[in-house]
């Protein structure tokens, strides 16, 4: 008995050091946030970002920050970095509490609208001047809505560049990637022949095959200015030309041109199984040729291209598709200190300079900036070959129920599920269910 | 005392050692890619470290910035799990062994929460967090981690009260214990091996739980250690071998609570009947 | 308790605390997701009444149902897969047997590490080309057994049922084992002098003294299989093509990738009614049993 009361004392005395660490660090906490109001005048900025993964653009992003906080001792930016996977997720949560941080980093077209529709942002047409000279129209026309500008992007991505394995396009007779699309059939089917999978792709996402293929395939057959066209309802996606650009993913499959686990492999690994030399091509991003080239020692066994021109096309074959990233947006209402300490903030994080460290680092920017001496000769490479007109993305046109439809749609073709016609009607129907 | 044929161990050891096997070979498997670079993993998934990375985990460490994360994830782990394993195993004791209006309905209410799905409560508690100016704090926390797991606690321990016998207080009442006395000192001893359970399931939630930290938590200071797991994977990009080395580190804690509390799991009405 | 006429106030004090942090913080989030789920909401900005629009709407669409069929699926190999394996090695590891301790922890195992672990590690075994169980069957010469597991909705449930039921069989173990401590050592002599020893003993006397744990155990994996989230979505995603979406995918999809709040909450109210119903038909059953 004697003993369990000694227990029972433990017990409670261990209870009790627990709750005064924990109320001891609940102070803290309270002591930090209330340092924001102390007699130096010290402005705290909140700012989410989803730069917390090591990656070579988010460090130069954070090197940025803790540049302008050094800069203005007066200004404090408190970061919260959120898991990219999971930063919509988050937006979206704070968004519905009316709760946005002072700074943000948003997408562009179709996720934006929301929050402009719900007066969560500040335009920023005011600062404009700082970009103007720098930043051509396409790159701003994303984060514009109705004349407003509210958000200005860091980074450009072109999301198709196609990477390929320059040893066995040569083993099939290739020296130089097919420049048509017949070519380019008939070079997959070679590979097929060969006993090598032409395409690695990842698709569990279900991302993929959506923006680094349509997009592109999409204009090549259509032009740039289809996806607008459906928007204003000039167009429709049972329009042949869109129906054709469909027809080539379900062309690829039955070719099986895909690796057999394309649906469970997330892009990461698509990457990696392409990387590992057991595929021949690789639709992707230009993000991602740090992996594939940049930092691979067997860079160089890797090159680079578009998808090619198609008969009959309607597009530019010498246009990829690019999207800027990265939005970096205001909240609306904040009272004029804190506004005006935000104003100073963006126009510091989002300057010629933050671009031309990040092309430093081999990342591709939608600004006019000198490209530096000491760039990678691999950007230089994706520079040139992505400098010749941008197409849309689709999914940073096009509202997201509609992708969704078209995504799993895309999905169910490369299982032999459906035809390329059925899935132009489905998607069209989403579009017209939305109004 | 119990006759065992060798028959019979043979086929349970056989049994039990190749289940041990599939539930082992992976973690090692973690435990191996951890130390590789990782172009190494990329290249081949199955192979061996050429040099073993220790690096790896440094740069984990940072990455998950677990020197404050840590800390963090123990605290809330710790404070939701004692408010949880009290309050459910006080209201329990009540379910399980008294009579009273509304019984079954309470017991109902405390079923609904093990089947809500938890995506669904997402935005919800945001707002109520919102309007308690909890946001941002430990108890934006651990009232949810609290109030989803007393469900389970509630639902785990009423059903180990329910079947034990019914003349188990009678000593308690002849002495002139008070109800709180004999949950205490009656029925809490012999309730150990499903306390421990308890225990161990709710650490282990507590420990784990990533989408209510995401949300409610934007300070550094007070962020918990799934959000630092997540790091590790960007948009088109992903360091999977720094997230073993992680996911390894993160394993520990939950590790050693268990080896500590299994002990517990088996010693059960037996034991305490000799010690009482 | 009839031996226990506890006041009234007392068994107040012990419920109110846990009771006020419970409806507080759990069942006041049911209630908003029910207001949500009847309005036309996006997320942000202002709403509109709705009726049961968004229910009809659920209900009339193919693709919500398959997901119910994908969570019938998993509740049902959930029960025939988790509860029997997690009895089976409690009763094991009870018997005393050399070396219980480190078997006991290895079973456990998979409960401990995250989804994101277990994800992986099931992506690299059913992979078709370099994944564990196709080169297994290549090696013993199988093959024709070879096949897509998660990419052909042939076979992609259940791929994924057999991962689930790895994650979660050593959570119901030590649920079994907890309760298989509580048999006082006075039956099992009992049983010993009726000569009832071995395989009779196990099944007419001790699985019933757990009886009331085994029905914990099921309805426990029964709300589980119907929140299952974290293991399908890094697995497969739901794909391809929905063929492995769960309804809590389905309607996370709504709510947070298509933004259409409202529908989505109503998805998550009939993932609570959907659960409370089998819960209840399995809890009339079991009392069937006990009457």
């Amino acid at each position: 008995m004697n003993k369990t009361n000694k227990g029972k004392k433990a017990v409670i005395l261990g209870l009790v050091a627990l709750l005064a660490i924990f109320t001891a660090a609940c102070g803290k906490g309270d002591n930090a946030s209330s340092k924001g109001g102390s007699e130096t005048e010290t402005i705290t900025l909140n700012m989410m970002h989803p730069w917390t993964s090591p990656n070579v653009d988010n460090e130069v992003y954070k090197a940025r920050i803790a540049e302008f906080e050094k800069q203005h001792p007066n200004i404090v930016i408190k970061q919260d970095g959120v898991p990219s996977a999971q930063y919509k997720t988050k937006l979206r949560t704070l968004a519905a509490g009316n709760n946005l941080p002072d700074i943000n980093v948003v997408w562009p077209g179709a996720d934006l609208d929301p929050l402009v529709d719900g007066n969560l942002l500040e335009p920023i047409n005011d600062l404009m001047e700082s970009w103007t000279s720098i930043l051509p129209e396409s790159a701003l026309a994303g984060f514009n809505v109705d004349g407003k500008q509210y958000a200005v992007p860091t980074k450009q991505t072109f999301v198709d560049i196609i990477y390929y394995n320059k040893e066995m396009f040569a083993q099939i007779g290739y020296d130089t990637f097919p420049d048509t699309y017949d070519k380019f059939i008939d070079a997959v089917k070679k590979l097929k022949e060969a006993g090598i999978t032409p395409i690695s792709l990842g698709n569990k996402e279900q991302w993929p095959l959506q923006s680094s293929y349509i997009s592109i395939i999409g204009d090549r057959f259509t032009g740039s200015d289809f996806l607008p066209a459906v928007l204003e309802k000039k167009a429709k996606f049972t329009d042949p030309e869109f129906v054709k650009a469909l027809s080539v993913i379900d062309e690829l499959t039955k070719l099986g041109a895909f690796n057999t686990d394309a649906n469970n492999m997330d892009s990461v690994q698509g990457q990696d199984y392409f990387i590992q030399g057991k595929a021949a091509m690789h639709i992707s991003s230009s993000t991602v040729d740090a992996r594939v080239r940049i930092n691979n020692d067997e860079g160089d066994k890797f090159g680079i291209a578009l998808f090619p021109s198609v008969e009959g096309g309607k597009g530019e074959p010498a246009k990829s598709a690019g999207v800027v990233q990265y939005g970096i947006a205001i909240k609306s209402g904040l009272n004029e200190k804190k506004r005006a300490a935000a104003e100073e903030f963006l126009k510091f994080f989002v300057s010629e300079d933050l671009y031309k460290e990040l092309i430093r680092n081999g990342v591709v920017v939608p600004a006019k900036v000198d490209v530096p001496e000491d760039a990678s000769k691999y950007l230089k490479e994706m520079l040139e070959l992505t400098g010749n007109g941008t197409a849309p993305v689709f999914d940073s046109v096009i509202p997201t129920q509609v992708v969704d439809v078209l995504q799993n749609g895309l999905q169910a073709l490369t299982v032999k599920h459906g035809t390329p016609e059925e899935l132009a009607k489905e998607v069209q129907e989403a579009f017209d269910n939305m109004n | 005392m119990r006759r065992k044929s060798g028959l019979f161990q043979f086929f349970a050891y056989t049994f039990l050692s190749l289940f041990a096997i599939i539930n082992i070979v992976p973690l090692f498997w973690m435990v191996v890619n951890s130390f590789k670079k990782e172009q190494e993993y990329a290249a081949d998934p199955f192979s061996f470290p050429k040099v073993l990375q220790f690096s790896n985990y440094a740069k984990a460490w940072e990455v998950a910035n677990m020197n404050v994360y840590f800390l963090n994830s123990l605290i809330v782990t710790f404070v939701s799990l004692l408010v949880t394993v009290l309050l459910g195993a006080l209201a329990a004791y009540f379910l399980s062994r008294f009579k009273f209006k509304l019984q079954g309905m309470t017991y109902g209410l405390f079923l609904l929460g093990m089947l809500v799905p938890i995506h669904a409560t997402l935005i919800p508690i945001f707002l109520i967090m919102q309007k308690l100016h909890l946001l941002d704090t430990y108890w934006s926390l651990i009232l949810p981690y609290t109030a989803f797991h007393l469900s389970l606690t509630v639902f785990i321990l009423e059903g180990f009260m329910r079947g034990f016998p019914k003349d188990l207080e009678e000593s308690g009442v002849m002495d002139g214990a008070g109800v709180y006395r004999i949950f205490w000192s009656i029925i809490l001893p012999i309730t150990r091996p499903a306390l421990a359970t308890v225990i161990i399931l709710n650490f282990i939630y507590n420990w784990n739980e990533y989408l209510f930290a995401l949300v409610l938590i934007t300070s550094t200071e007070l962020k918990t250690l799934p959000l630092g797991l997540a790091n590790f994977v960007g948009i088109e990009t992903a360091s999977l071998t720094l997230q073993m080395a992680a996911l390894t580190i993160a394993l520990i804690p939950i590790l050693i609570f268990y080896l500590l509390l299994q002990k517990q799991l088996v010693n059960g009405m037996t034991a305490g009947a000799v010690k009482g | 308790m009839q031996t226990l006429r506890g006041t009234k106030f007392a068994i107040f004090l012990g419920l109110f605390p846990a009771l006020i942090i419970y409806l507080g913080i759990a069942i006041v989030p049911i209630g908003l997701s029910l207001y949500y789920s009847l309005m036309n909401w996006n997320g942000i900005g202002s709403m509109s009444f709705a009726g049961l629009d968004n229910y009809v709407k659920i209900l009339s669409d193919d693709t919500f149902w398959l997901s119910v069929k994908n969570n019938v699926i998993i509740m049902v190999t959930g029960l025939v897969g988790q509860i029997p394996l997690g009895l089976l090695l409690a009763l094991l590891l009870n018997r005393g047997l050399k070396g219980s301790g480190i078997f006991r922890t290895i079973g456990f195992m998979p409960v401990v590490i995250s989804s994101v672990m277990v994800s992986l590690i099931w992506g690299m075994v059913y992979n078709t080309e370099y994944g564990f169980l196709n080169s297994l069957l290549g090696m013993i010469g199988l093959d024709g057994w070879q096949q897509n597991w998660l990419g052909d909705s042939k076979w992609s449930m259940l791929s994924i049922s057999i991962a689930y039921i790895w994650q979660n069989c050593g959570l119901y173990m030590v649920i079994f084992l907890a309760a298989l401590q509580n048999i006082p050592e006075e039956v099992n002599e009992a049983a010993e002098l009726d000569g009832a020893t071995g395989l009779k003993r196990t099944l007419r006397i001790t699985i019933p003294m757990v009886r009331g744990t085994i029905m914990v155990g099921v309805v426990y994996s029964i709300s589980n299989s119907f929140r299952v989230f974290d293991l399908i979505q890094i697995l497969t995603g739901g794909g391809p093509a929905h063929q492995t979406e769960v309804m809590t995918i389905y309607m996370y999809n709504s709510a947070f990738i298509n933004m259409r709040y409202g529908y989505g909450s109503a998805v998550s109210i009939l993932v609570l009614l959907f659960s409370l119903i089998v819960i209840s038909l399995i809890n009339r059953l079991g009392r069937e049993k006990d009457a």
